[in-house]
């Protein structure tokens, strides 16, 4: 056994150095592919500046275009196309933004919120011109927003659902919190309030039975059943650890293929999963050691992936095996091409027609990254 | 030929005339490696930030060079003036980057330590896989203050957890060190002792490598991709100006091209050169919108790369070093540029008594003696070049 101080004398040649710095050292992703995108549009003078760039929310469509919402001190829609690159859709409302939502409504239709400090806003768009773009066209073309009332003077928009069955979104507000509603089928595309939740952080479930599935503010899950318009307040809690239960909460939900709802904490950063027919929440452990988990999305290869993150840190993408393998901690998001960039920051996931995860950082100067995970080996 | 390059046709570079250059080594710190720092005090004697990078356990020691009785004089130690000494498990304080900074009206040095020197007994060290790590991440970068007639060291403590602070700079007008950080690229202000920090957030994909103030206390830096950005003092805002130095053909995204280094010409113009595109450039900061004029490619008759340590002599010149063998650490050439006429002037291949030197950054003293601080060289050694 070497001394310390023989030890601390080591010297190793540099080009040892190097080879551990990149067989045992790297600490970016590099299972898969992944590419970055800086948000400046296409043959265009960009309309998203610095500090308005931070992606709250992106909707990947199997049309192939993906959708963006940015905010900070302004906020935008935007989209991207495989062929174009960014474009920018339109502003959305006049002062600072600090989150949004978009959701898949069908028939080539987009509904998207945003909140801040002026409020916030509701607006659907029309996807069809911007799908339907070929060969000879060398700029993405941009069908306007329309902007809808707003479920609530003075709230904004942080999270929505639509349930395709009975043609209803459902949306969360803030800064007041207010549950609502608004029928596909109405010719004014009204929201409608359905109740005030206090202190429900920014998420939403739809479950396979219909019934919308949220929290409280202490990580106290909470279900809402259409049929009855009942808000029912389950005796279900996020995880924690002991003594945190007062800051305790949730951050991300997701609802995956097999009707489970997977779910990740804003403190201590547990993914957890909740069966709607049993009722039961299962803790499944950490990521790493950080206490955020901001985003989470279901892979075409049965992979649950997330971001987990908290401020003033370095955002890590992981991957949550179903089947028993667990946790892998995949890196940080980080591309030499286009962009050489690394994000400290990512807040929202949503997965491509390909299988393809785009993510969304949020941070001054935010891209956009694509993530294509490795293809499954089919032959020995 | 070892000492000269030639490439294509181009005319053989000769090496550095020993006549005129010497070689300054550090006997008492023989296993540091770098130096990134190098600033010429108000006293008139020369301060250096000594890093150890390769080795596990280092720390960075600030340095004096007596320029009248040509001898260095080692200041503090780093580990010892923050409390965190080399066994401490954690990244060590073993830099001192282009931070140190001398005040006009005092008589004190502002630095700052910065990391990426290994824990005691590690081969390497990653900052962004240790981010974070309770027993093996850099407790973060210091602020210290010098006293040059105490000699006393003062730390002003750990401004960013986790984050090491690669650049410095003191407006001593306003009483304010403006910096940033790595890995996260943040650009932040605090006072003169380190208090009231403020963070203008991310700056840039990799922190920037050249940092200068105009004569309103506006600065200028770069992303790594050439593009300039002002913090303009009198919106206390950052300015992402949209614009940047030539690039290649083949380069025009300016890909890790770093602004390397600038300089104030006599001219009030502001002189610089970037890191993987190999022209000089300059523009007037007082433009509201500054124009970047191209100079011309660094070495007139071959490619190079990587041009940096810009340095204004008192006779209407710069020097600037370039590197004409791609990723080569040898064969960098010094060159005198000439404000008026645009001369270019090889001086020669930066290789001194068979042993070659990669420079960073360099300072001229009133006589026109220019002192450049080396990296990649162990025991460190620095170079004073006496022109005439």
């Amino acid at each position: 056994m070497l001394k310390q101080e023989a030890i601390s004398s080591l010297e190793v040649p540099e080009s040892i150095r190097e080879v551990i710095y990149r067989k045992k050292a790297y600490p970016f992703v590099d299972r898969g592919s992944i590419y970055g995108f800086a948000l400046k549009e296409h043959l265009v003078e960009p309309v998203i500046k610095p500090n308005e760039s931070a992606i709250f929310s992106l909707l990947a469509l199997e049309c192939r275009l993906t959708y963006g919402i940015t905010g900070g001190q302004a906020g935008h829609l935007f989209y991207f196309h495989p062929a174009f690159g960014v474009s920018h859709v339109g502003s959305l409302g006049t002062g600072p933004v600090a989150g949004g939502a978009l959701v898949d409504i069908g028939n080539e239709m987009i509904l998207g919120g945003w909140w801040g400090n002026d409020g916030g806003g509701l607006f659907s768009h029309n996807t069809q011109l911007e799908s339907t773009q070929g060969m000879e066209q060398f700029a993405g073309r941009v069908t306007p927003v329309e902007f809808l009332t707003v479920p609530k003077q003075g709230e904004g928009v942080c999270s929505l659902v639509c349930d395709r069955k009975t043609r209803t979104v459902y949306g969360l507000t803030l800064p007041g919190h207010f549950l609502f509603s608004l029928s596909l089928d109405s010719s004014d595309l009204k929201p409608r309030i359905l109740s005030q939740i206090a202190g429900a952080p920014g998420v939403l479930a739809l479950m396979a039975d219909g019934r919308i599935l949220g929290a409280y503010s202490e990580g106290r899950l909470w279900s809402f059943d259409p049929a009855g318009e009942c808000l029912k307040a389950l005796d279900t809690y996020a995880p924690c650890q002991a003594g945190k239960r007062y800051v305790a909460g949730v951050q991300s939900l997701l609802v995956t293929s097999d009707g489970q709802v997977y779910g990740g904490t804003d403190v201590d950063g547990y993914l957890f999963r909740y069966d709607p027919i049993s009722g039961k929440l299962i803790n499944l452990g950490k990521p790493n050691r950080q206490s955020r988990i901001r985003a989470l999305a279901e892979g075409h290869d049965g992979l649950i992936y997330g971001i987990v993150e908290e401020a003033n840190s370095l955002a890590h993408f992981f991957s949550f095996d179903r089947t028993g393998q667990g946790f892998s901690d995949l890196g940080i998001i980080g591309t030499n091409f286009p962009e050489y960039w690394f994000a400290h920051s990512i807040g929202s996931m949503s997965v491509g027609p390909f299988g393809e995860l785009f993510l969304g950082e949020t941070d001054v100067l935010s891209h956009l990254f694509i993530y294509y995970p490795p293809v499954v080996r089919s032959k020995p | 030929m070892s000492n000269v390059v030639a490439q294509n046709a181009c005319a053989p570079i000769p090496a550095l005339n020993p006549e005129k250059w010497e070689q300054v080594i550090f006997t008492e710190h023989p296993q540091h490696d770098t130096m990134w720092t190098m600033i010429r005090g108000h006293d008139g004697h020369i301060y250096i930030g000594l890093c150890l990078e390769s080795r596990g356990g280092g720390v960075a020691q600030l340095y004096k060079y007596d320029t009248k009785e040509h001898r260095l004089i080692a200041l503090a130690d780093m580990g010892e003036v923050t409390g965190e000494l080399p066994d401490s498990g954690h990244a060590t304080q073993g830099k001192i980057h282009f931070s140190l900074c001398h005040a006009r009206n005092g008589n004190k040095i502002f630095g700052a330590t910065h990391c990426t020197t290994p824990p005691m007994g590690h081969p390497i060290w990653s900052p962004f896989s240790m981010w974070g790590d309770p027993v093996m991440n850099f407790p973060g970068g210091h602020i210290f203050s010098h006293d040059i007639q105490s000699g006393i060291t003062t730390d002003f403590g750990v401004i960013v957890p986790n984050e090491g602070i690669p650049y410095l700079m003191l407006d001593e007008n306003r009483g304010y060190l403006y910096g940033v950080t790595y890995p996260r690229a943040h650009f932040f202000r605090t006072d003169l002792v380190g208090r009231h920090f403020k963070d203008y957030g991310r700056i840039s994909g990799m922190y920037p490598i050249s940092m200068i103030f105009d004569t309103d206390g506006n600065l200028f830096t770069s992303d790594s991709s050439s593009r300039l950005i002002k913090y303009d003092v009198s919106q206390d805002r950052i300015r992402f100006l949209g614009v940047k130095p030539y690039c290649q053909p083949w380069n025009l995204t300016g890909y890790a091209s770093w602004i390397t280094d600038m300089g104030h010409g006599t001219d009030g113009f502001i002189y610089g050169c970037s890191y993987s595109n190999d022209h000089l450039f300059r523009f007037d900061p007082k433009q509201e919108e500054p124009v970047i004029e191209d100079l011309g490619p660094g070495l007139e008759d071959r490619p190079s790369r990587n041009l940096r340590c810009i340095v204004a002599d008192h006779k209407g010149h710069f020097y600037y070093t370039a590197n004409p063998m791609l990723d080569s650490r040898a064969n960098n050439v010094l060159v005198r540029y000439n404000i008026a006429s645009r001369k270019k002037e090889l001086i020669g291949i930066m290789s001194l008594n068979g042993k070659h030197y990669y420079p960073w950054r360099a300072v001229c003293m009133p006589d026109n003696t220019i002192y450049f601080a080396c990296i990649h060289g162990s025991p460190p050694s620095m170079l004073v070049y006496h022109p005439d």
